[in-house]
């Protein structure tokens, strides 16, 4: 029985500063999603809310129909991986690797034992060290076991290859979709880090200043965007009537990033004085966000 | 083995005509099974549903077929396909940009026509 | 909620662990002592010890606990219910230590204090949660302005013996209802600041 995380008319406020501005977002069962936003858009606090973490001041969440707030039922469906704190209120995180992992195997129901070890021993993490003195490679590598081995339905990463070298984090997309590949579970991963993720999101948000600035499909979303270069004038007259996001000059050259359908598309590219290369996941990213300021 | 992808078209384009190469270089035969959706994703770290995405077209194209419950399998006549496929697209992708770099490098007609030759002869 | 018991009697346990060790080497000095009412001296340690170390549990389930179990689905309903649990067990082992020190303390005074003070733990953890560093603040300006009045009052009744008074500070019957009461709304107003906070 798949179910849908989903949120209509999301509004968060802290104090007197609204963070999430009408957030309207439906993630469908078995895929998997890659939330982007610069640091500061309000990932965290959209997935605290999508969650039950926090508390939405406006609109609302529901899983499967159901409201997500203080429902039991809905919440053990759901993992939601955040990064942990090494210090408590009390002083620092005295708890050790292992009562995390035992935490985890008493609240997710479908907690996967053995498939946890597996992961601790490809780590290389030691169970008995405590949060406080684990370095920030560490600390995320315990968060992506917690993460894979819940098992849940939803399973919600939060910046998970914060502080992971590159080799660790190949080793983590690698993860992912061997699980993937295994469960067809959803999974919502949050990153700021895209080059390297690009490929494993078979869905994409872009989330910029609390608001959701695209949603779709990855392949369809990048596929509307191209580099188009050459002289300035043949550029210009190429891109006319176009929705132009970037541009770049360079003494008599110029490039441009623009957003078009695929006939326009063909219609630049028989006309051979330009000319026009793709963009990836990043670099749309990187066109959009400007675009909005600029 | 994700360094093979490019990013100048759709993944799912890429896996397709990666599938259609190994298939007329031989390295899967007519009848044959190819790598399954999982495989590809493992190999190129890719979403198994891009993957995926980039079989069907082939299965929507007649060159792969699938086994319920076993796997998908090159068509008989796939090898044809391809090339026909492939020859009709081959003006736009291949010879336009030849003759429009000619032009650039100032080859006229009958160097070029020298250079397909000495190509050809090489092969 | 079975989740959470089984967490919560774990996360109970383990707090537990770390504590008796400190509390056999004080229990060990105390029998050290030469006098001759040792033994009722060091009963009458045992009381407070697990009396002061009781009373923190419940604010530091409400801080540590926080950060094992909301993440990973936990509701505050039940991590609330939780905590009613912990007060619970803290009272029992409180009044069974009172039976085995011998003490001439009535039950009821015993629930009474033991009840007040662990809500008053329990609320400065759901300060602390709801407002951070400023949760401790509020907490000692109340503590001081009731904790002020209260001592004005025993003082004036003659009631304040050091070893017995920290565990039991309402003896008469008046008091016990006041401590009962007091616990009870303490309760509510911790459900109140609790139910909607952000974790």
């Amino acid at each position: 029985m798949e179910k849908t995380l989903k949120a209509s008319g999301l509004v968060k406020t802290y104090g007197k500063k609204e963070v999430l501005h009408g957030i309207d977002i439906e993630f469908r069962p078995g895929c998997i999603y890659g939330l982007v936003g610069r640091n500061g858009a309000g990932k965290t606090t959209l997935l605290s809310c999508l969650t039950a973490q926090a508390r939405i001041t406006e609109g609302e969440v529901t899983y499967g129909g159901e409201t997500v707030w203080e429902n039991t039922k809905a919440l053990s469906e759901i993992c939601f991986a955040r990064e942990m704190s090494q210090v408590l209120f009390s002083g620092p995180n005295t708890y050790k690797v292992k009562d995390y992992l035992y935490a985890a195997k008493v609240f997710y129901p479908h907690w996967d034992e053995q498939y946890a070890k597996r992961l601790v021993e490809l780590f290389g993490l030691d169970v008995k060290k405590r949060i406080s003195n684990l370095s920030k490679g560490m600390l995320s590598m315990v968060t992506i076991v917690l993460a894979l081995a819940s098992k849940a339905p939803v399973t919600i990463l939060d910046e998970p290859v914060a502080g992971l070298d590159v080799v660790a984090r190949e080793q983590f997309y690698k993860l992912l979709l061997e699980d993937y590949a295994e469960t067809q579970r959803t999974f919502i991963v949050s990153t700021h880090i895209l080059d390297e993720a690009a490929t494993v999101f078979e869905e994409v948000v872009f989330l910029d200043d609390g608001k959701i600035l695209e949603q779709g499909n990855t392949d369809e979303l990048i596929s509307q965007f191209h580099y188009i270069s050459g002289k300035t004038e043949d550029v210009d007259k190429a891109v006319e009537g176009m929705q132009v996001l970037l541009q770049e000059v360079a003494g008599r050259s110029k490039a441009v990033a623009v957003r078009c359908d695929e006939t326009s598309l063909q219609q630049v590219q028989q006309n051979h004085t330009v000319d026009v290369s793709g963009m990836n996941l990043q670099k749309v990213f990187i066109a959009l966000t400007n675009s909005k300021e600029g | 083995m994700n360094g093979v992808l490019n990013e100048q078209t759709s993944i799912y384009l890429q896996i397709a005509q990666m599938i259609e190469n190994d298939i007329l270089r031989g390295i899967y035969l007519e009848e044959e099974q190819v790598p399954s959706t999982n495989e590809l994703a493992r190999v190129f770290r890719i979403n198994p549903a891009t993957a995926a995405k980039g079989v069907n077209l082939l299965v929507d194209e007649a060159i792969l077929y699938k086994k319920r419950g076993i796997g998908m399998f090159v068509s008989t006549g796939a090898v044809v396909a391809i090339r026909q496929k492939r020859k009709a697209a081959f003006y736009q992708d291949f010879v336009k940009t030849l003759v429009s770099e000619a032009t650039n490098l100032e080859i006229d007609k009958n160097e070029l026509l020298e250079m397909i030759q000495k190509a050809q002869n090489e092969q | 909620m079975k989740a959470n018991m089984r967490f919560g009697i774990w996360w109970f346990v383990r707090n537990m662990k770390i504590l008796v060790p400190l509390f056999l080497v004080g229990l060990v000095v105390m029998l050290l002592n030469n006098s001759e009412h040792r033994i009722q001296i060091s009963l009458d340690f045992l009381v407070t010890m697990c009396s002061v170390i009781g009373y923190l549990f419940p604010a530091s389930w409400f801080l540590e606990g926080k950060h094992l179990t909301f993440s990973m689905g936990n509701t505050r309903k039940n991590f609330f219910l939780q905590s009613q649990i912990h007060k619970l067990i803290v009272i029992l082992v409180v009044v069974f230590f009172n039976f085995i020190a011998n003490s001439n303390l009535s039950l009821f005074s015993t629930v009474s204090s033991v009840l007040f003070l662990t809500c008053s733990s329990e609320t400065i953890g759901v300060l602390c949660l709801r407002f951070g560093k400023y949760g401790l603040i509020i907490f000692t300006i109340i503590a001081g302005i009731v904790g002020g009045v209260c001592g004005f009052l025993m003082v004036g009744e003659g009631l304040l013996d050091i070893t017995v008074s920290l565990v039991n500070i309402f003896q008469g019957s008046i008091q016990v209802i006041f401590g009962i009461a007091a616990g009870l709304v303490l309760t509510a107003i911790n459900w109140l600041l609790f139910r909607k906070i952000d974790v």
